[in-house]
C-alpha cells in the first residue's frame, strides 16, 4: 500500500530501549529513573578522573536474551568501543557504546499490519551507555546538568530499511515494545524516555532500484509523533523533489507542539566519532551455559501467542491481540480457563469487569485485588442462579475493596438469594449424613448445636442466615430419619 | 619516626620532587601492622589519595581534590605503610623529563642542572635523595624505568594487569601500570607484594597469584638483544655495561644474543597506540564538572577555550596525533596497523622467553641530559625511551637496577626484562647482582 503517488518510502528505525537491570552498565549506581538531580551517581558513571568501567553482566544478559528472542546471531564475545565525541551531558568525552561485533547481528520482528503479517530484518542490537540530561532553566536562564541517567544501560535496536509507511513503522514499533515487554528487559514508559525512537526516512520513484538520500528525525518519544514525524518528512522530500531540489542528507528534529520537524544538523557537520575498542574493558565472553538459560527461559513471541490463541480458544484477531497485549494478562487468561474451564466466559470476564477494574484503579494484571479463586467462587454462585449479574458485579469489586472473605461480604450485603427452603435442606442433608452426632444431639448433647453449625455454614460457604439457621438446628431436634 | 626522611624532604625542595608535603602527618601512620610497617612511601600525583589535591601536574586540574583512594593506596594502608607526600612529574605522565609541569621542573639529585627523567621523575628524586623508602609512580612507556636509571635507583613495571590502576588517571590504558621505586630489592619486592593482585575494580586486572618473593642463588639463562645493544649508547656508559655483562659471563652465567627483529618498529607503533588511548582518556576534561573552565558564550567554546588553556604542549601534541590515527580514513592505516604490530612485537618476546630467563638491555642510551635541552625537539625526546617501550608494548615486566657511575658521578644502569608475571625473577636477578 502506498499513498505517496509516484513515489516509494524507505523507512529504516533506530530504537533505544532502557534496560531494566538494578544498576548502571559500567558501575553499582541504582538504574532507577527517580532521584533527585545528580543523586545517583559515582566516580565511575560521572567519568571522574583514575575511575575504571566493570561491565554488567545483568545488561549483557538481558540484550543477549532479546537476541534470541528475535532469531539474531549473538557474538558470544562482548567488546566495548568508544564513541569519541564533546557534549556537556557526556562526562568522560566518550560514549562506551559498541561498534565491529554488536553483541546481536541479525534477526527479525514480524508484525501484523492491515491484517497483513509482514517481517522487518533486524540490521543489529548493540549495549551502550546513556547520557546524562541538560536542564535549561528559566529561573536562572542557566543551563544544569543531571548525570543520573549517566551509563544507564541501553540497548539500540537497528533495524533495515524495510518499512514502507508511517503507519507501517508505528505497527513495527507496536510489535517491538511488546515483544521487549514480553521479555521483561525493559518497562519501555515512553514518558520516562525509556524507548526512544530515531527515523531514517527516504523517498524514491516507484520504479526506482536506486535509494534516496537519507534523512534521520532524532529521538522522538511516541509512537503517535514517530507516525507524524515520518509523514511530514515524507511530505516535505516530496516537495523538495517535485519542485526539482535535491535532498540533502541531514538530522531533523520533530517538535510536537508545534507538530513540526526541523533541521538540526546537515551531514558536513557530522561528527567523526574515532570509534576504537575501549582499553579499559577486555571483552565480556558469554558462555554457553549462559545462553542455553537464556534460550530456555525465552518466552513464546507475542504474535505467535496471538496467533495461537486464535486458533485454540477461536478468539476473534481483536480480542487475542487485546489479550495478549500484556505476556501477564495472557498468562492470567490461561489461569483462568484452567481454573473455571470456560474459555467464554473467562474471556468475558477478563475483558469486562476485570479490565475494568484495572483501568478504574491503574494497576496492572498482578495487582488484581482479587483471587482467581474468589472470581471463580462467584462464577459458580452465577451459575448456580443464586447470585445475579448485578450482585455478581456489585461483590466483585466489594471483595476487591476488601480483605474480608468472600463468603462474609456475600452475606454482610445479602447478595445471595435468600432461600430459606434451600437452606433447610440444607440442615437436613447434613444431619442425614451426620446420624450419630444427630442422635446425640437428639438425646441432649446441646453443644452438638456448634458442630452443625458449622458443617452448615461450610457448606453454605458462610451465606447461611446465622439467626434462621439457629432455628432450623433446633428443629432437627424433632428431626427423624 | 621518619626524622631522616622528614629532614632530607625539608631540606631538598630545590629539586621540585615534592608537591604535597604530608609528613608532618604522614597518612595512614600507625594505621596497620604488616610488610610495610615503618616505611614512607610517596605517590606520584596521578594516583588518587582522598583528600589530597590531584593536579597530574596540569593547570586543568590545577585546584582538582581526589574524592577516593585508588586500590594502591588502599594496599598500602592494609600492609602498614605510611604516605609522606605526592610527588611531581610531567603533565598527565607525557613526557621523559618531568620538565612539562606546573610545579617547577625536577632536578636530577646528583647534578641539579640536568633532569631527573620522566614522567615519574619526582619519585625517583625523592627515593634517590632519601626523603622516603619508596615511591609509586606510572610507566607507560619508561615513566618509571627511565627516571630511576638518570636518578640510580631500582625502577620496576611490573606486567601489565598485575596492579590494579582503578585510581591511576589514565594516559592510555592498555600500557599503563603502576611501577615501585626503591633503592633495595626488598624494600621493592615487599611493596611489589602488597600492592599487586587481581583487583575487581579493575577490568584489566589480571588474575595471576602473586607468590611471595625468595632469593634462591641460580645461574641464569640470559638474552642480549642485539637490536638494543648497537650504535646509539653513550661510550662511557657502553664500557660499564660491557664490564658488567662480562662480569656475569665469568660468573657462570649463560649469555648469548638474540635478535628481536621488529623492535625497530616499536616507537612508531607506541606513539600511534598510546596517543589514540590518550586522546580519548583525556577528553573528560572538558571544563564542564570540574577542574579549570575557561568562560565563553557556549557549551562547545568553553570547551575549547578550556581545553587550551589548560593543558601544556606536550599534551596537546599527543591528543592531535592520537585524534589523528583515530580519523575516519586514517583508522586501518594507523590505528589497525598499530595494534598488528604490538601483536608481532609481544610473539618477539615470548619467543625469546622460550630460550631465555631474563633479557638485558640498556635502559636509556646516555646520561640524564640538561634541562632544557630536549625541550623543543620532541622527536629526540621520544627517541630516549627507546630501550623500555617495547616492554610496554608487549606488557612483559621490566626492572631498572644500578650497576655503576661515569667518571662526572652520573648513575649508569641496566635494564632487566622478564617473562609475563614473573617479577620475582627479576628481583631475584637484581639481588643476586648486587
Ligand atoms: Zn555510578
Amino acid at each position: 500500500m502506498n499513498s505517496h503517488g509516484k513515489w516509494k518510502v524507505v523507512i529504516g528505525l533506530e530504537v533505544h530501549v532502557q534496560l531494566n537491570t538494578k544498576s548502571k552498565l559500567f558501575c553499582g549506581c541504582s538504574n532507577e529513573s527517580l532521584g533527585k538531580p545528580n543523586s545517583r551517581c559515582c566516580p565511575i558513571c560521572i567519568g571522574l578522573p583514575g575511575s575504571l568501567p566493570l561491565p554488567n553482566k545483568s545488561a549483557i544478559e538481558k540484550s543477549a536474551l532479546f537476541g534470541i528472542a528475535v532469531n539474531s546471531k549473538i557474538n558470544k564475545s562482548v567488546q566495548f568501543s568508544r564513541k569519541n565525541y564533546f557534549y556537556p551531558d557526556l562526562p568522560k568525552g566518550f560514549q562506551t557504546s559498541q561498534f565491529s561485533l554488536p553483541i546481536c547481528e541479525g534477526g527479525e520482528i514480524k508484525y501484523l499490519h492491515d491484517n497483513m503479517e509482514k517481517t522487518v530484518q533486524l540490521t543489529r542490537a548493540h549495549l551502550e551507555e546513556d547520557a546524562g540530561k541538560l536542564i535549561h532553566s528559566v529561573q536562572d536562564s542557566a543551563t544544569h546538568i543531571d548525570l543520573n541517567r549517566c551509563g544507564t544501560p541501553l540497548l539500540e535496536i537497528v533495524s533495515e530499511p524495510d518499512l514502507r509507511s508511517a503507519s507501517e513503522a508505528k505497527a513495527y514499533l507496536t510489535q517491538l515494545k511488546q515483544q521487549i515487554q514480553y521479555l521483561e528487559i525493559s518497562n519501555c514508559d515512553m514518558e520516562k524516555g525509556q524507548l526512544r525512537c530515531d527515523a531514517n526516512v527516504s523517498i524514491r520513484k516507484n520504479d526506482s532500484d536506486e535509494f534516496g538520500t537519507r534523512a534521520e528525525i532524532k529521538n522522538v518519544n511516541s509512537f503517535k509523533f514517530v507516525e507524524k514525524a515520518i509523514n511530514l518528512e515524507i511530505n516535505r522530500q516530496i516537495d523538495i523533489l517535485e519542485n526539482g531540489g535535491k535532498i540533502k542528507q541531514c538530522t531533523l528534529q520533530y517538535d510536537d507542539k508545534a507538530d513540526s520537524i526541523s533541521v538540526l544538523r546537515l551531514k558536513e557537520d557530522a561528527h567523526d566519532y574515532r570509534y576504537f575498542p575501549c582499553p579499559d574493558l577486555p571483552p565480556v565472553f558469554i558462555d554457553d551455559k549462559i545462553i542455553k538459560k537464556l534460550n530456555d527461559n525465552c518466552p513464546e513471541k507475542p504474535i505467535e501467542k496471538v496467533k495461537r490463541f486464535q486458533k485454540d480458544y477461536k478468539l476473534s484477531l481483536s480480542d487475542s491481540e487485546r489479550i495478549c497485549q500484556e505476556s501477564n494478562f495472557a498468562n492470567y487468561f490461561e489461569n483462568l480457563i484452567i481454573k473455571i474451564g470456560d474459555v467464554k466466559k473467562s474471556k468475558n470476564i477478563l475483558l469486562g469487569d476485570i479490565s475494568k477494574l484495572l483501568k478504574d484503579k491503574n494497576i496492572s494484571i498482578n495487582e488484581l485485588p482479587i483471587s482467581i479463586d474468589d472470581i471463580s467462587k462467584l462464577l459458580n454462585f452465577q451459575n448456580n442462579g443464586s447470585l445475579s449479574v448485578s450482585n455478581f458485579k456489585k461483590a466483585f469489586i466489594l471483595k476487591a475493596e476488601s480483605n474480608n472473605p468472600l463468603s462474609t461480604i456475600l452475606e454482610k450485603n445479602n447478595l445471595l438469594n435468600d432461600d430459606t427452603h434451600s437452606l433447610a435442606d440444607i440442615v437436613i442433608e447434613v444431619a442425614d449424613a451426620n446420624p450419630s452426632e444427630l442422635l446425640r444431639y437428639q438425646s441432649g448433647e446441646e453443644k452438638l448445636k456448634g458442630f452443625f453449625m458449622g458443617q452448615i455454614m461450610r457448606k453454605t460457604q458462610g451465606k447461611a442466615n446465622p439467626a434462621e439457621l439457629v432455628k432450623l438446628i433446633e428443629a432437627l431436634k424433632t428431626h427423624s430419619n | 619516626m621518619f626524622d631522616a626522611q622528614i629532614n632530607n624532604l625539608k631540606n631538598n625542595s630545590h629539586l621540585n620532587a615534592i608537591v604535597h608535603d604530608l609528613s608532618n602527618d604522614p597518612v595512614f601512620l600507625d594505621k596497620t601492622d604488616g610488610i610495610l610497617s615503618g616505611k614512607s612511601i610517596a605517590i606520584k600525583e596521578n594516583i588518587h589519595l582522598k583528600g589530597i589535591g590531584l593536579s597530574c601536574a596540569s593547570k586543568i586540574l590545577q585546584n582538582y581534590k581526589s574524592i577516593y583512594n585508588a586500590t594502591v593506596v588502599e594496599r598500602i594502608k592494609k600492609a602498614g605503610g605510611a604516605i609522606l607526600a605526592t610527588t611531581n612529574m610531567d603533565e598527565f605522565a607525557m613526557g621523559s623529563s618531568s620538565e612539562h609541569t606546573i610545579h617547577g621542573v625536577v632536578k636530577n639529585p646528583h647534578d641539579i642542572t640536568r633532569v631527573a627523567g620522566g614522567s615519574s621523575g619526582g619519585s625517583a628524586v625523592a627515593v634517590a635523595s632519601g626523603m622516603v623508602d619508596l615511591a609509586l609512580g606510572s610507566d607507560t612507556g619508561g615513566s618509571v624505568r627511565q627516571p630511576s636509571a638518570f636518578c640510580g635507583i631500582y625502577g620496576l613495571k611490573p606486567t601489565y594487569g598485575r596492579i590494579s590502576r582503578f585510581g591511576l588517571v589514565s594516559y592510555a590504558s592498555s600500557f599503563d601500570q603502576i611501577g615501585i621505586f626503591s633503592n633495595n630489592v626488598k624494600d621493592m619486592s615487599n611493596l611489589f607484594e602488597s600492592i599487586s593482585g587481581n583487583d575487581e575494580k579493575d577490568s584489566t586486572s589480571a588474575l595471576e597469584k602473586v607468590k611471595p618473593y625468595l632469593f634462591n642463588e641460580k645461574k641464569y639463562k640470559i638474552g642480549l638483544p642485539e637490536e638494543y645493544w648497537g650504535k646509539g649508547i653513550d661510550p662511557e656508559m657502553r664500557k660499564i655495561l660491557d664490564k658488567f655483562i662480562a662480569k656475569l659471563k665469568s660468573d657462570g652465567h649463560d649469555v648469548k644474543s638474540i635478535s628481536m627483529p621488529k623492535t625497530e618498529y616499536s616507537i612508531a607503533t607506541y606513539y600511534i597506540l598510546t596517543t589514540a588511548e590518550a586522546s580519548s582518556n583525556l577528553a573528560r576534561f572538558d571544563g564542564v564538572q570540574y577542574g579549570h573552565r575557561e568562560n565563553a558564550d557556549n557549551p562547545i567554546d568553553m570547551t575549547i577555550f578550556t581545553r587550551n588553556f589548560g593543558f601544556g604542549d606536550e599534551v596537546k601534541r599527543r591528543i592531535l596525533l592520537g585524534t589523528f590515527v583515530l580519523s575516519s580514513g586514517y583508522y586501518d592505516a594507523y590505528f589497525e596497523k598499530a595494534q598488528k604490530m604490538r601483536r608481532l612485537i609481544q610473539k618477539d618476546f615470548k619467543n625469546a622467553f622460550e630460550e631465555f630467563d631474563i633479557l638485558l638491555t640498556p635502559t636509556v642510551p646516555t646520561p640524564p641530559f640538561k634541562i632544557g635541552e630536549k625541550m623543543d625537539d620532541p622527536l629526540t625526546m621520544y627517541l630516549s625511551d627507546i630501550y623500555t617501550v617495547p616492554m610496554s608494548l608487549a606488557g612483559v615486566p621490566a626492572l631498572n637496577l644500578p650497576i655503576g657511575e661515569t667518571k662526572s658521578k652520573l648513575p649508569v644502569c641496566i635494564q632487566a626484562v622478564g617473562d609475563f608475571f614473573n617479577e620475582n625473577e627479576l628481583f631475584n636477578f637484581a639481588e643476586l647482582c648486587n
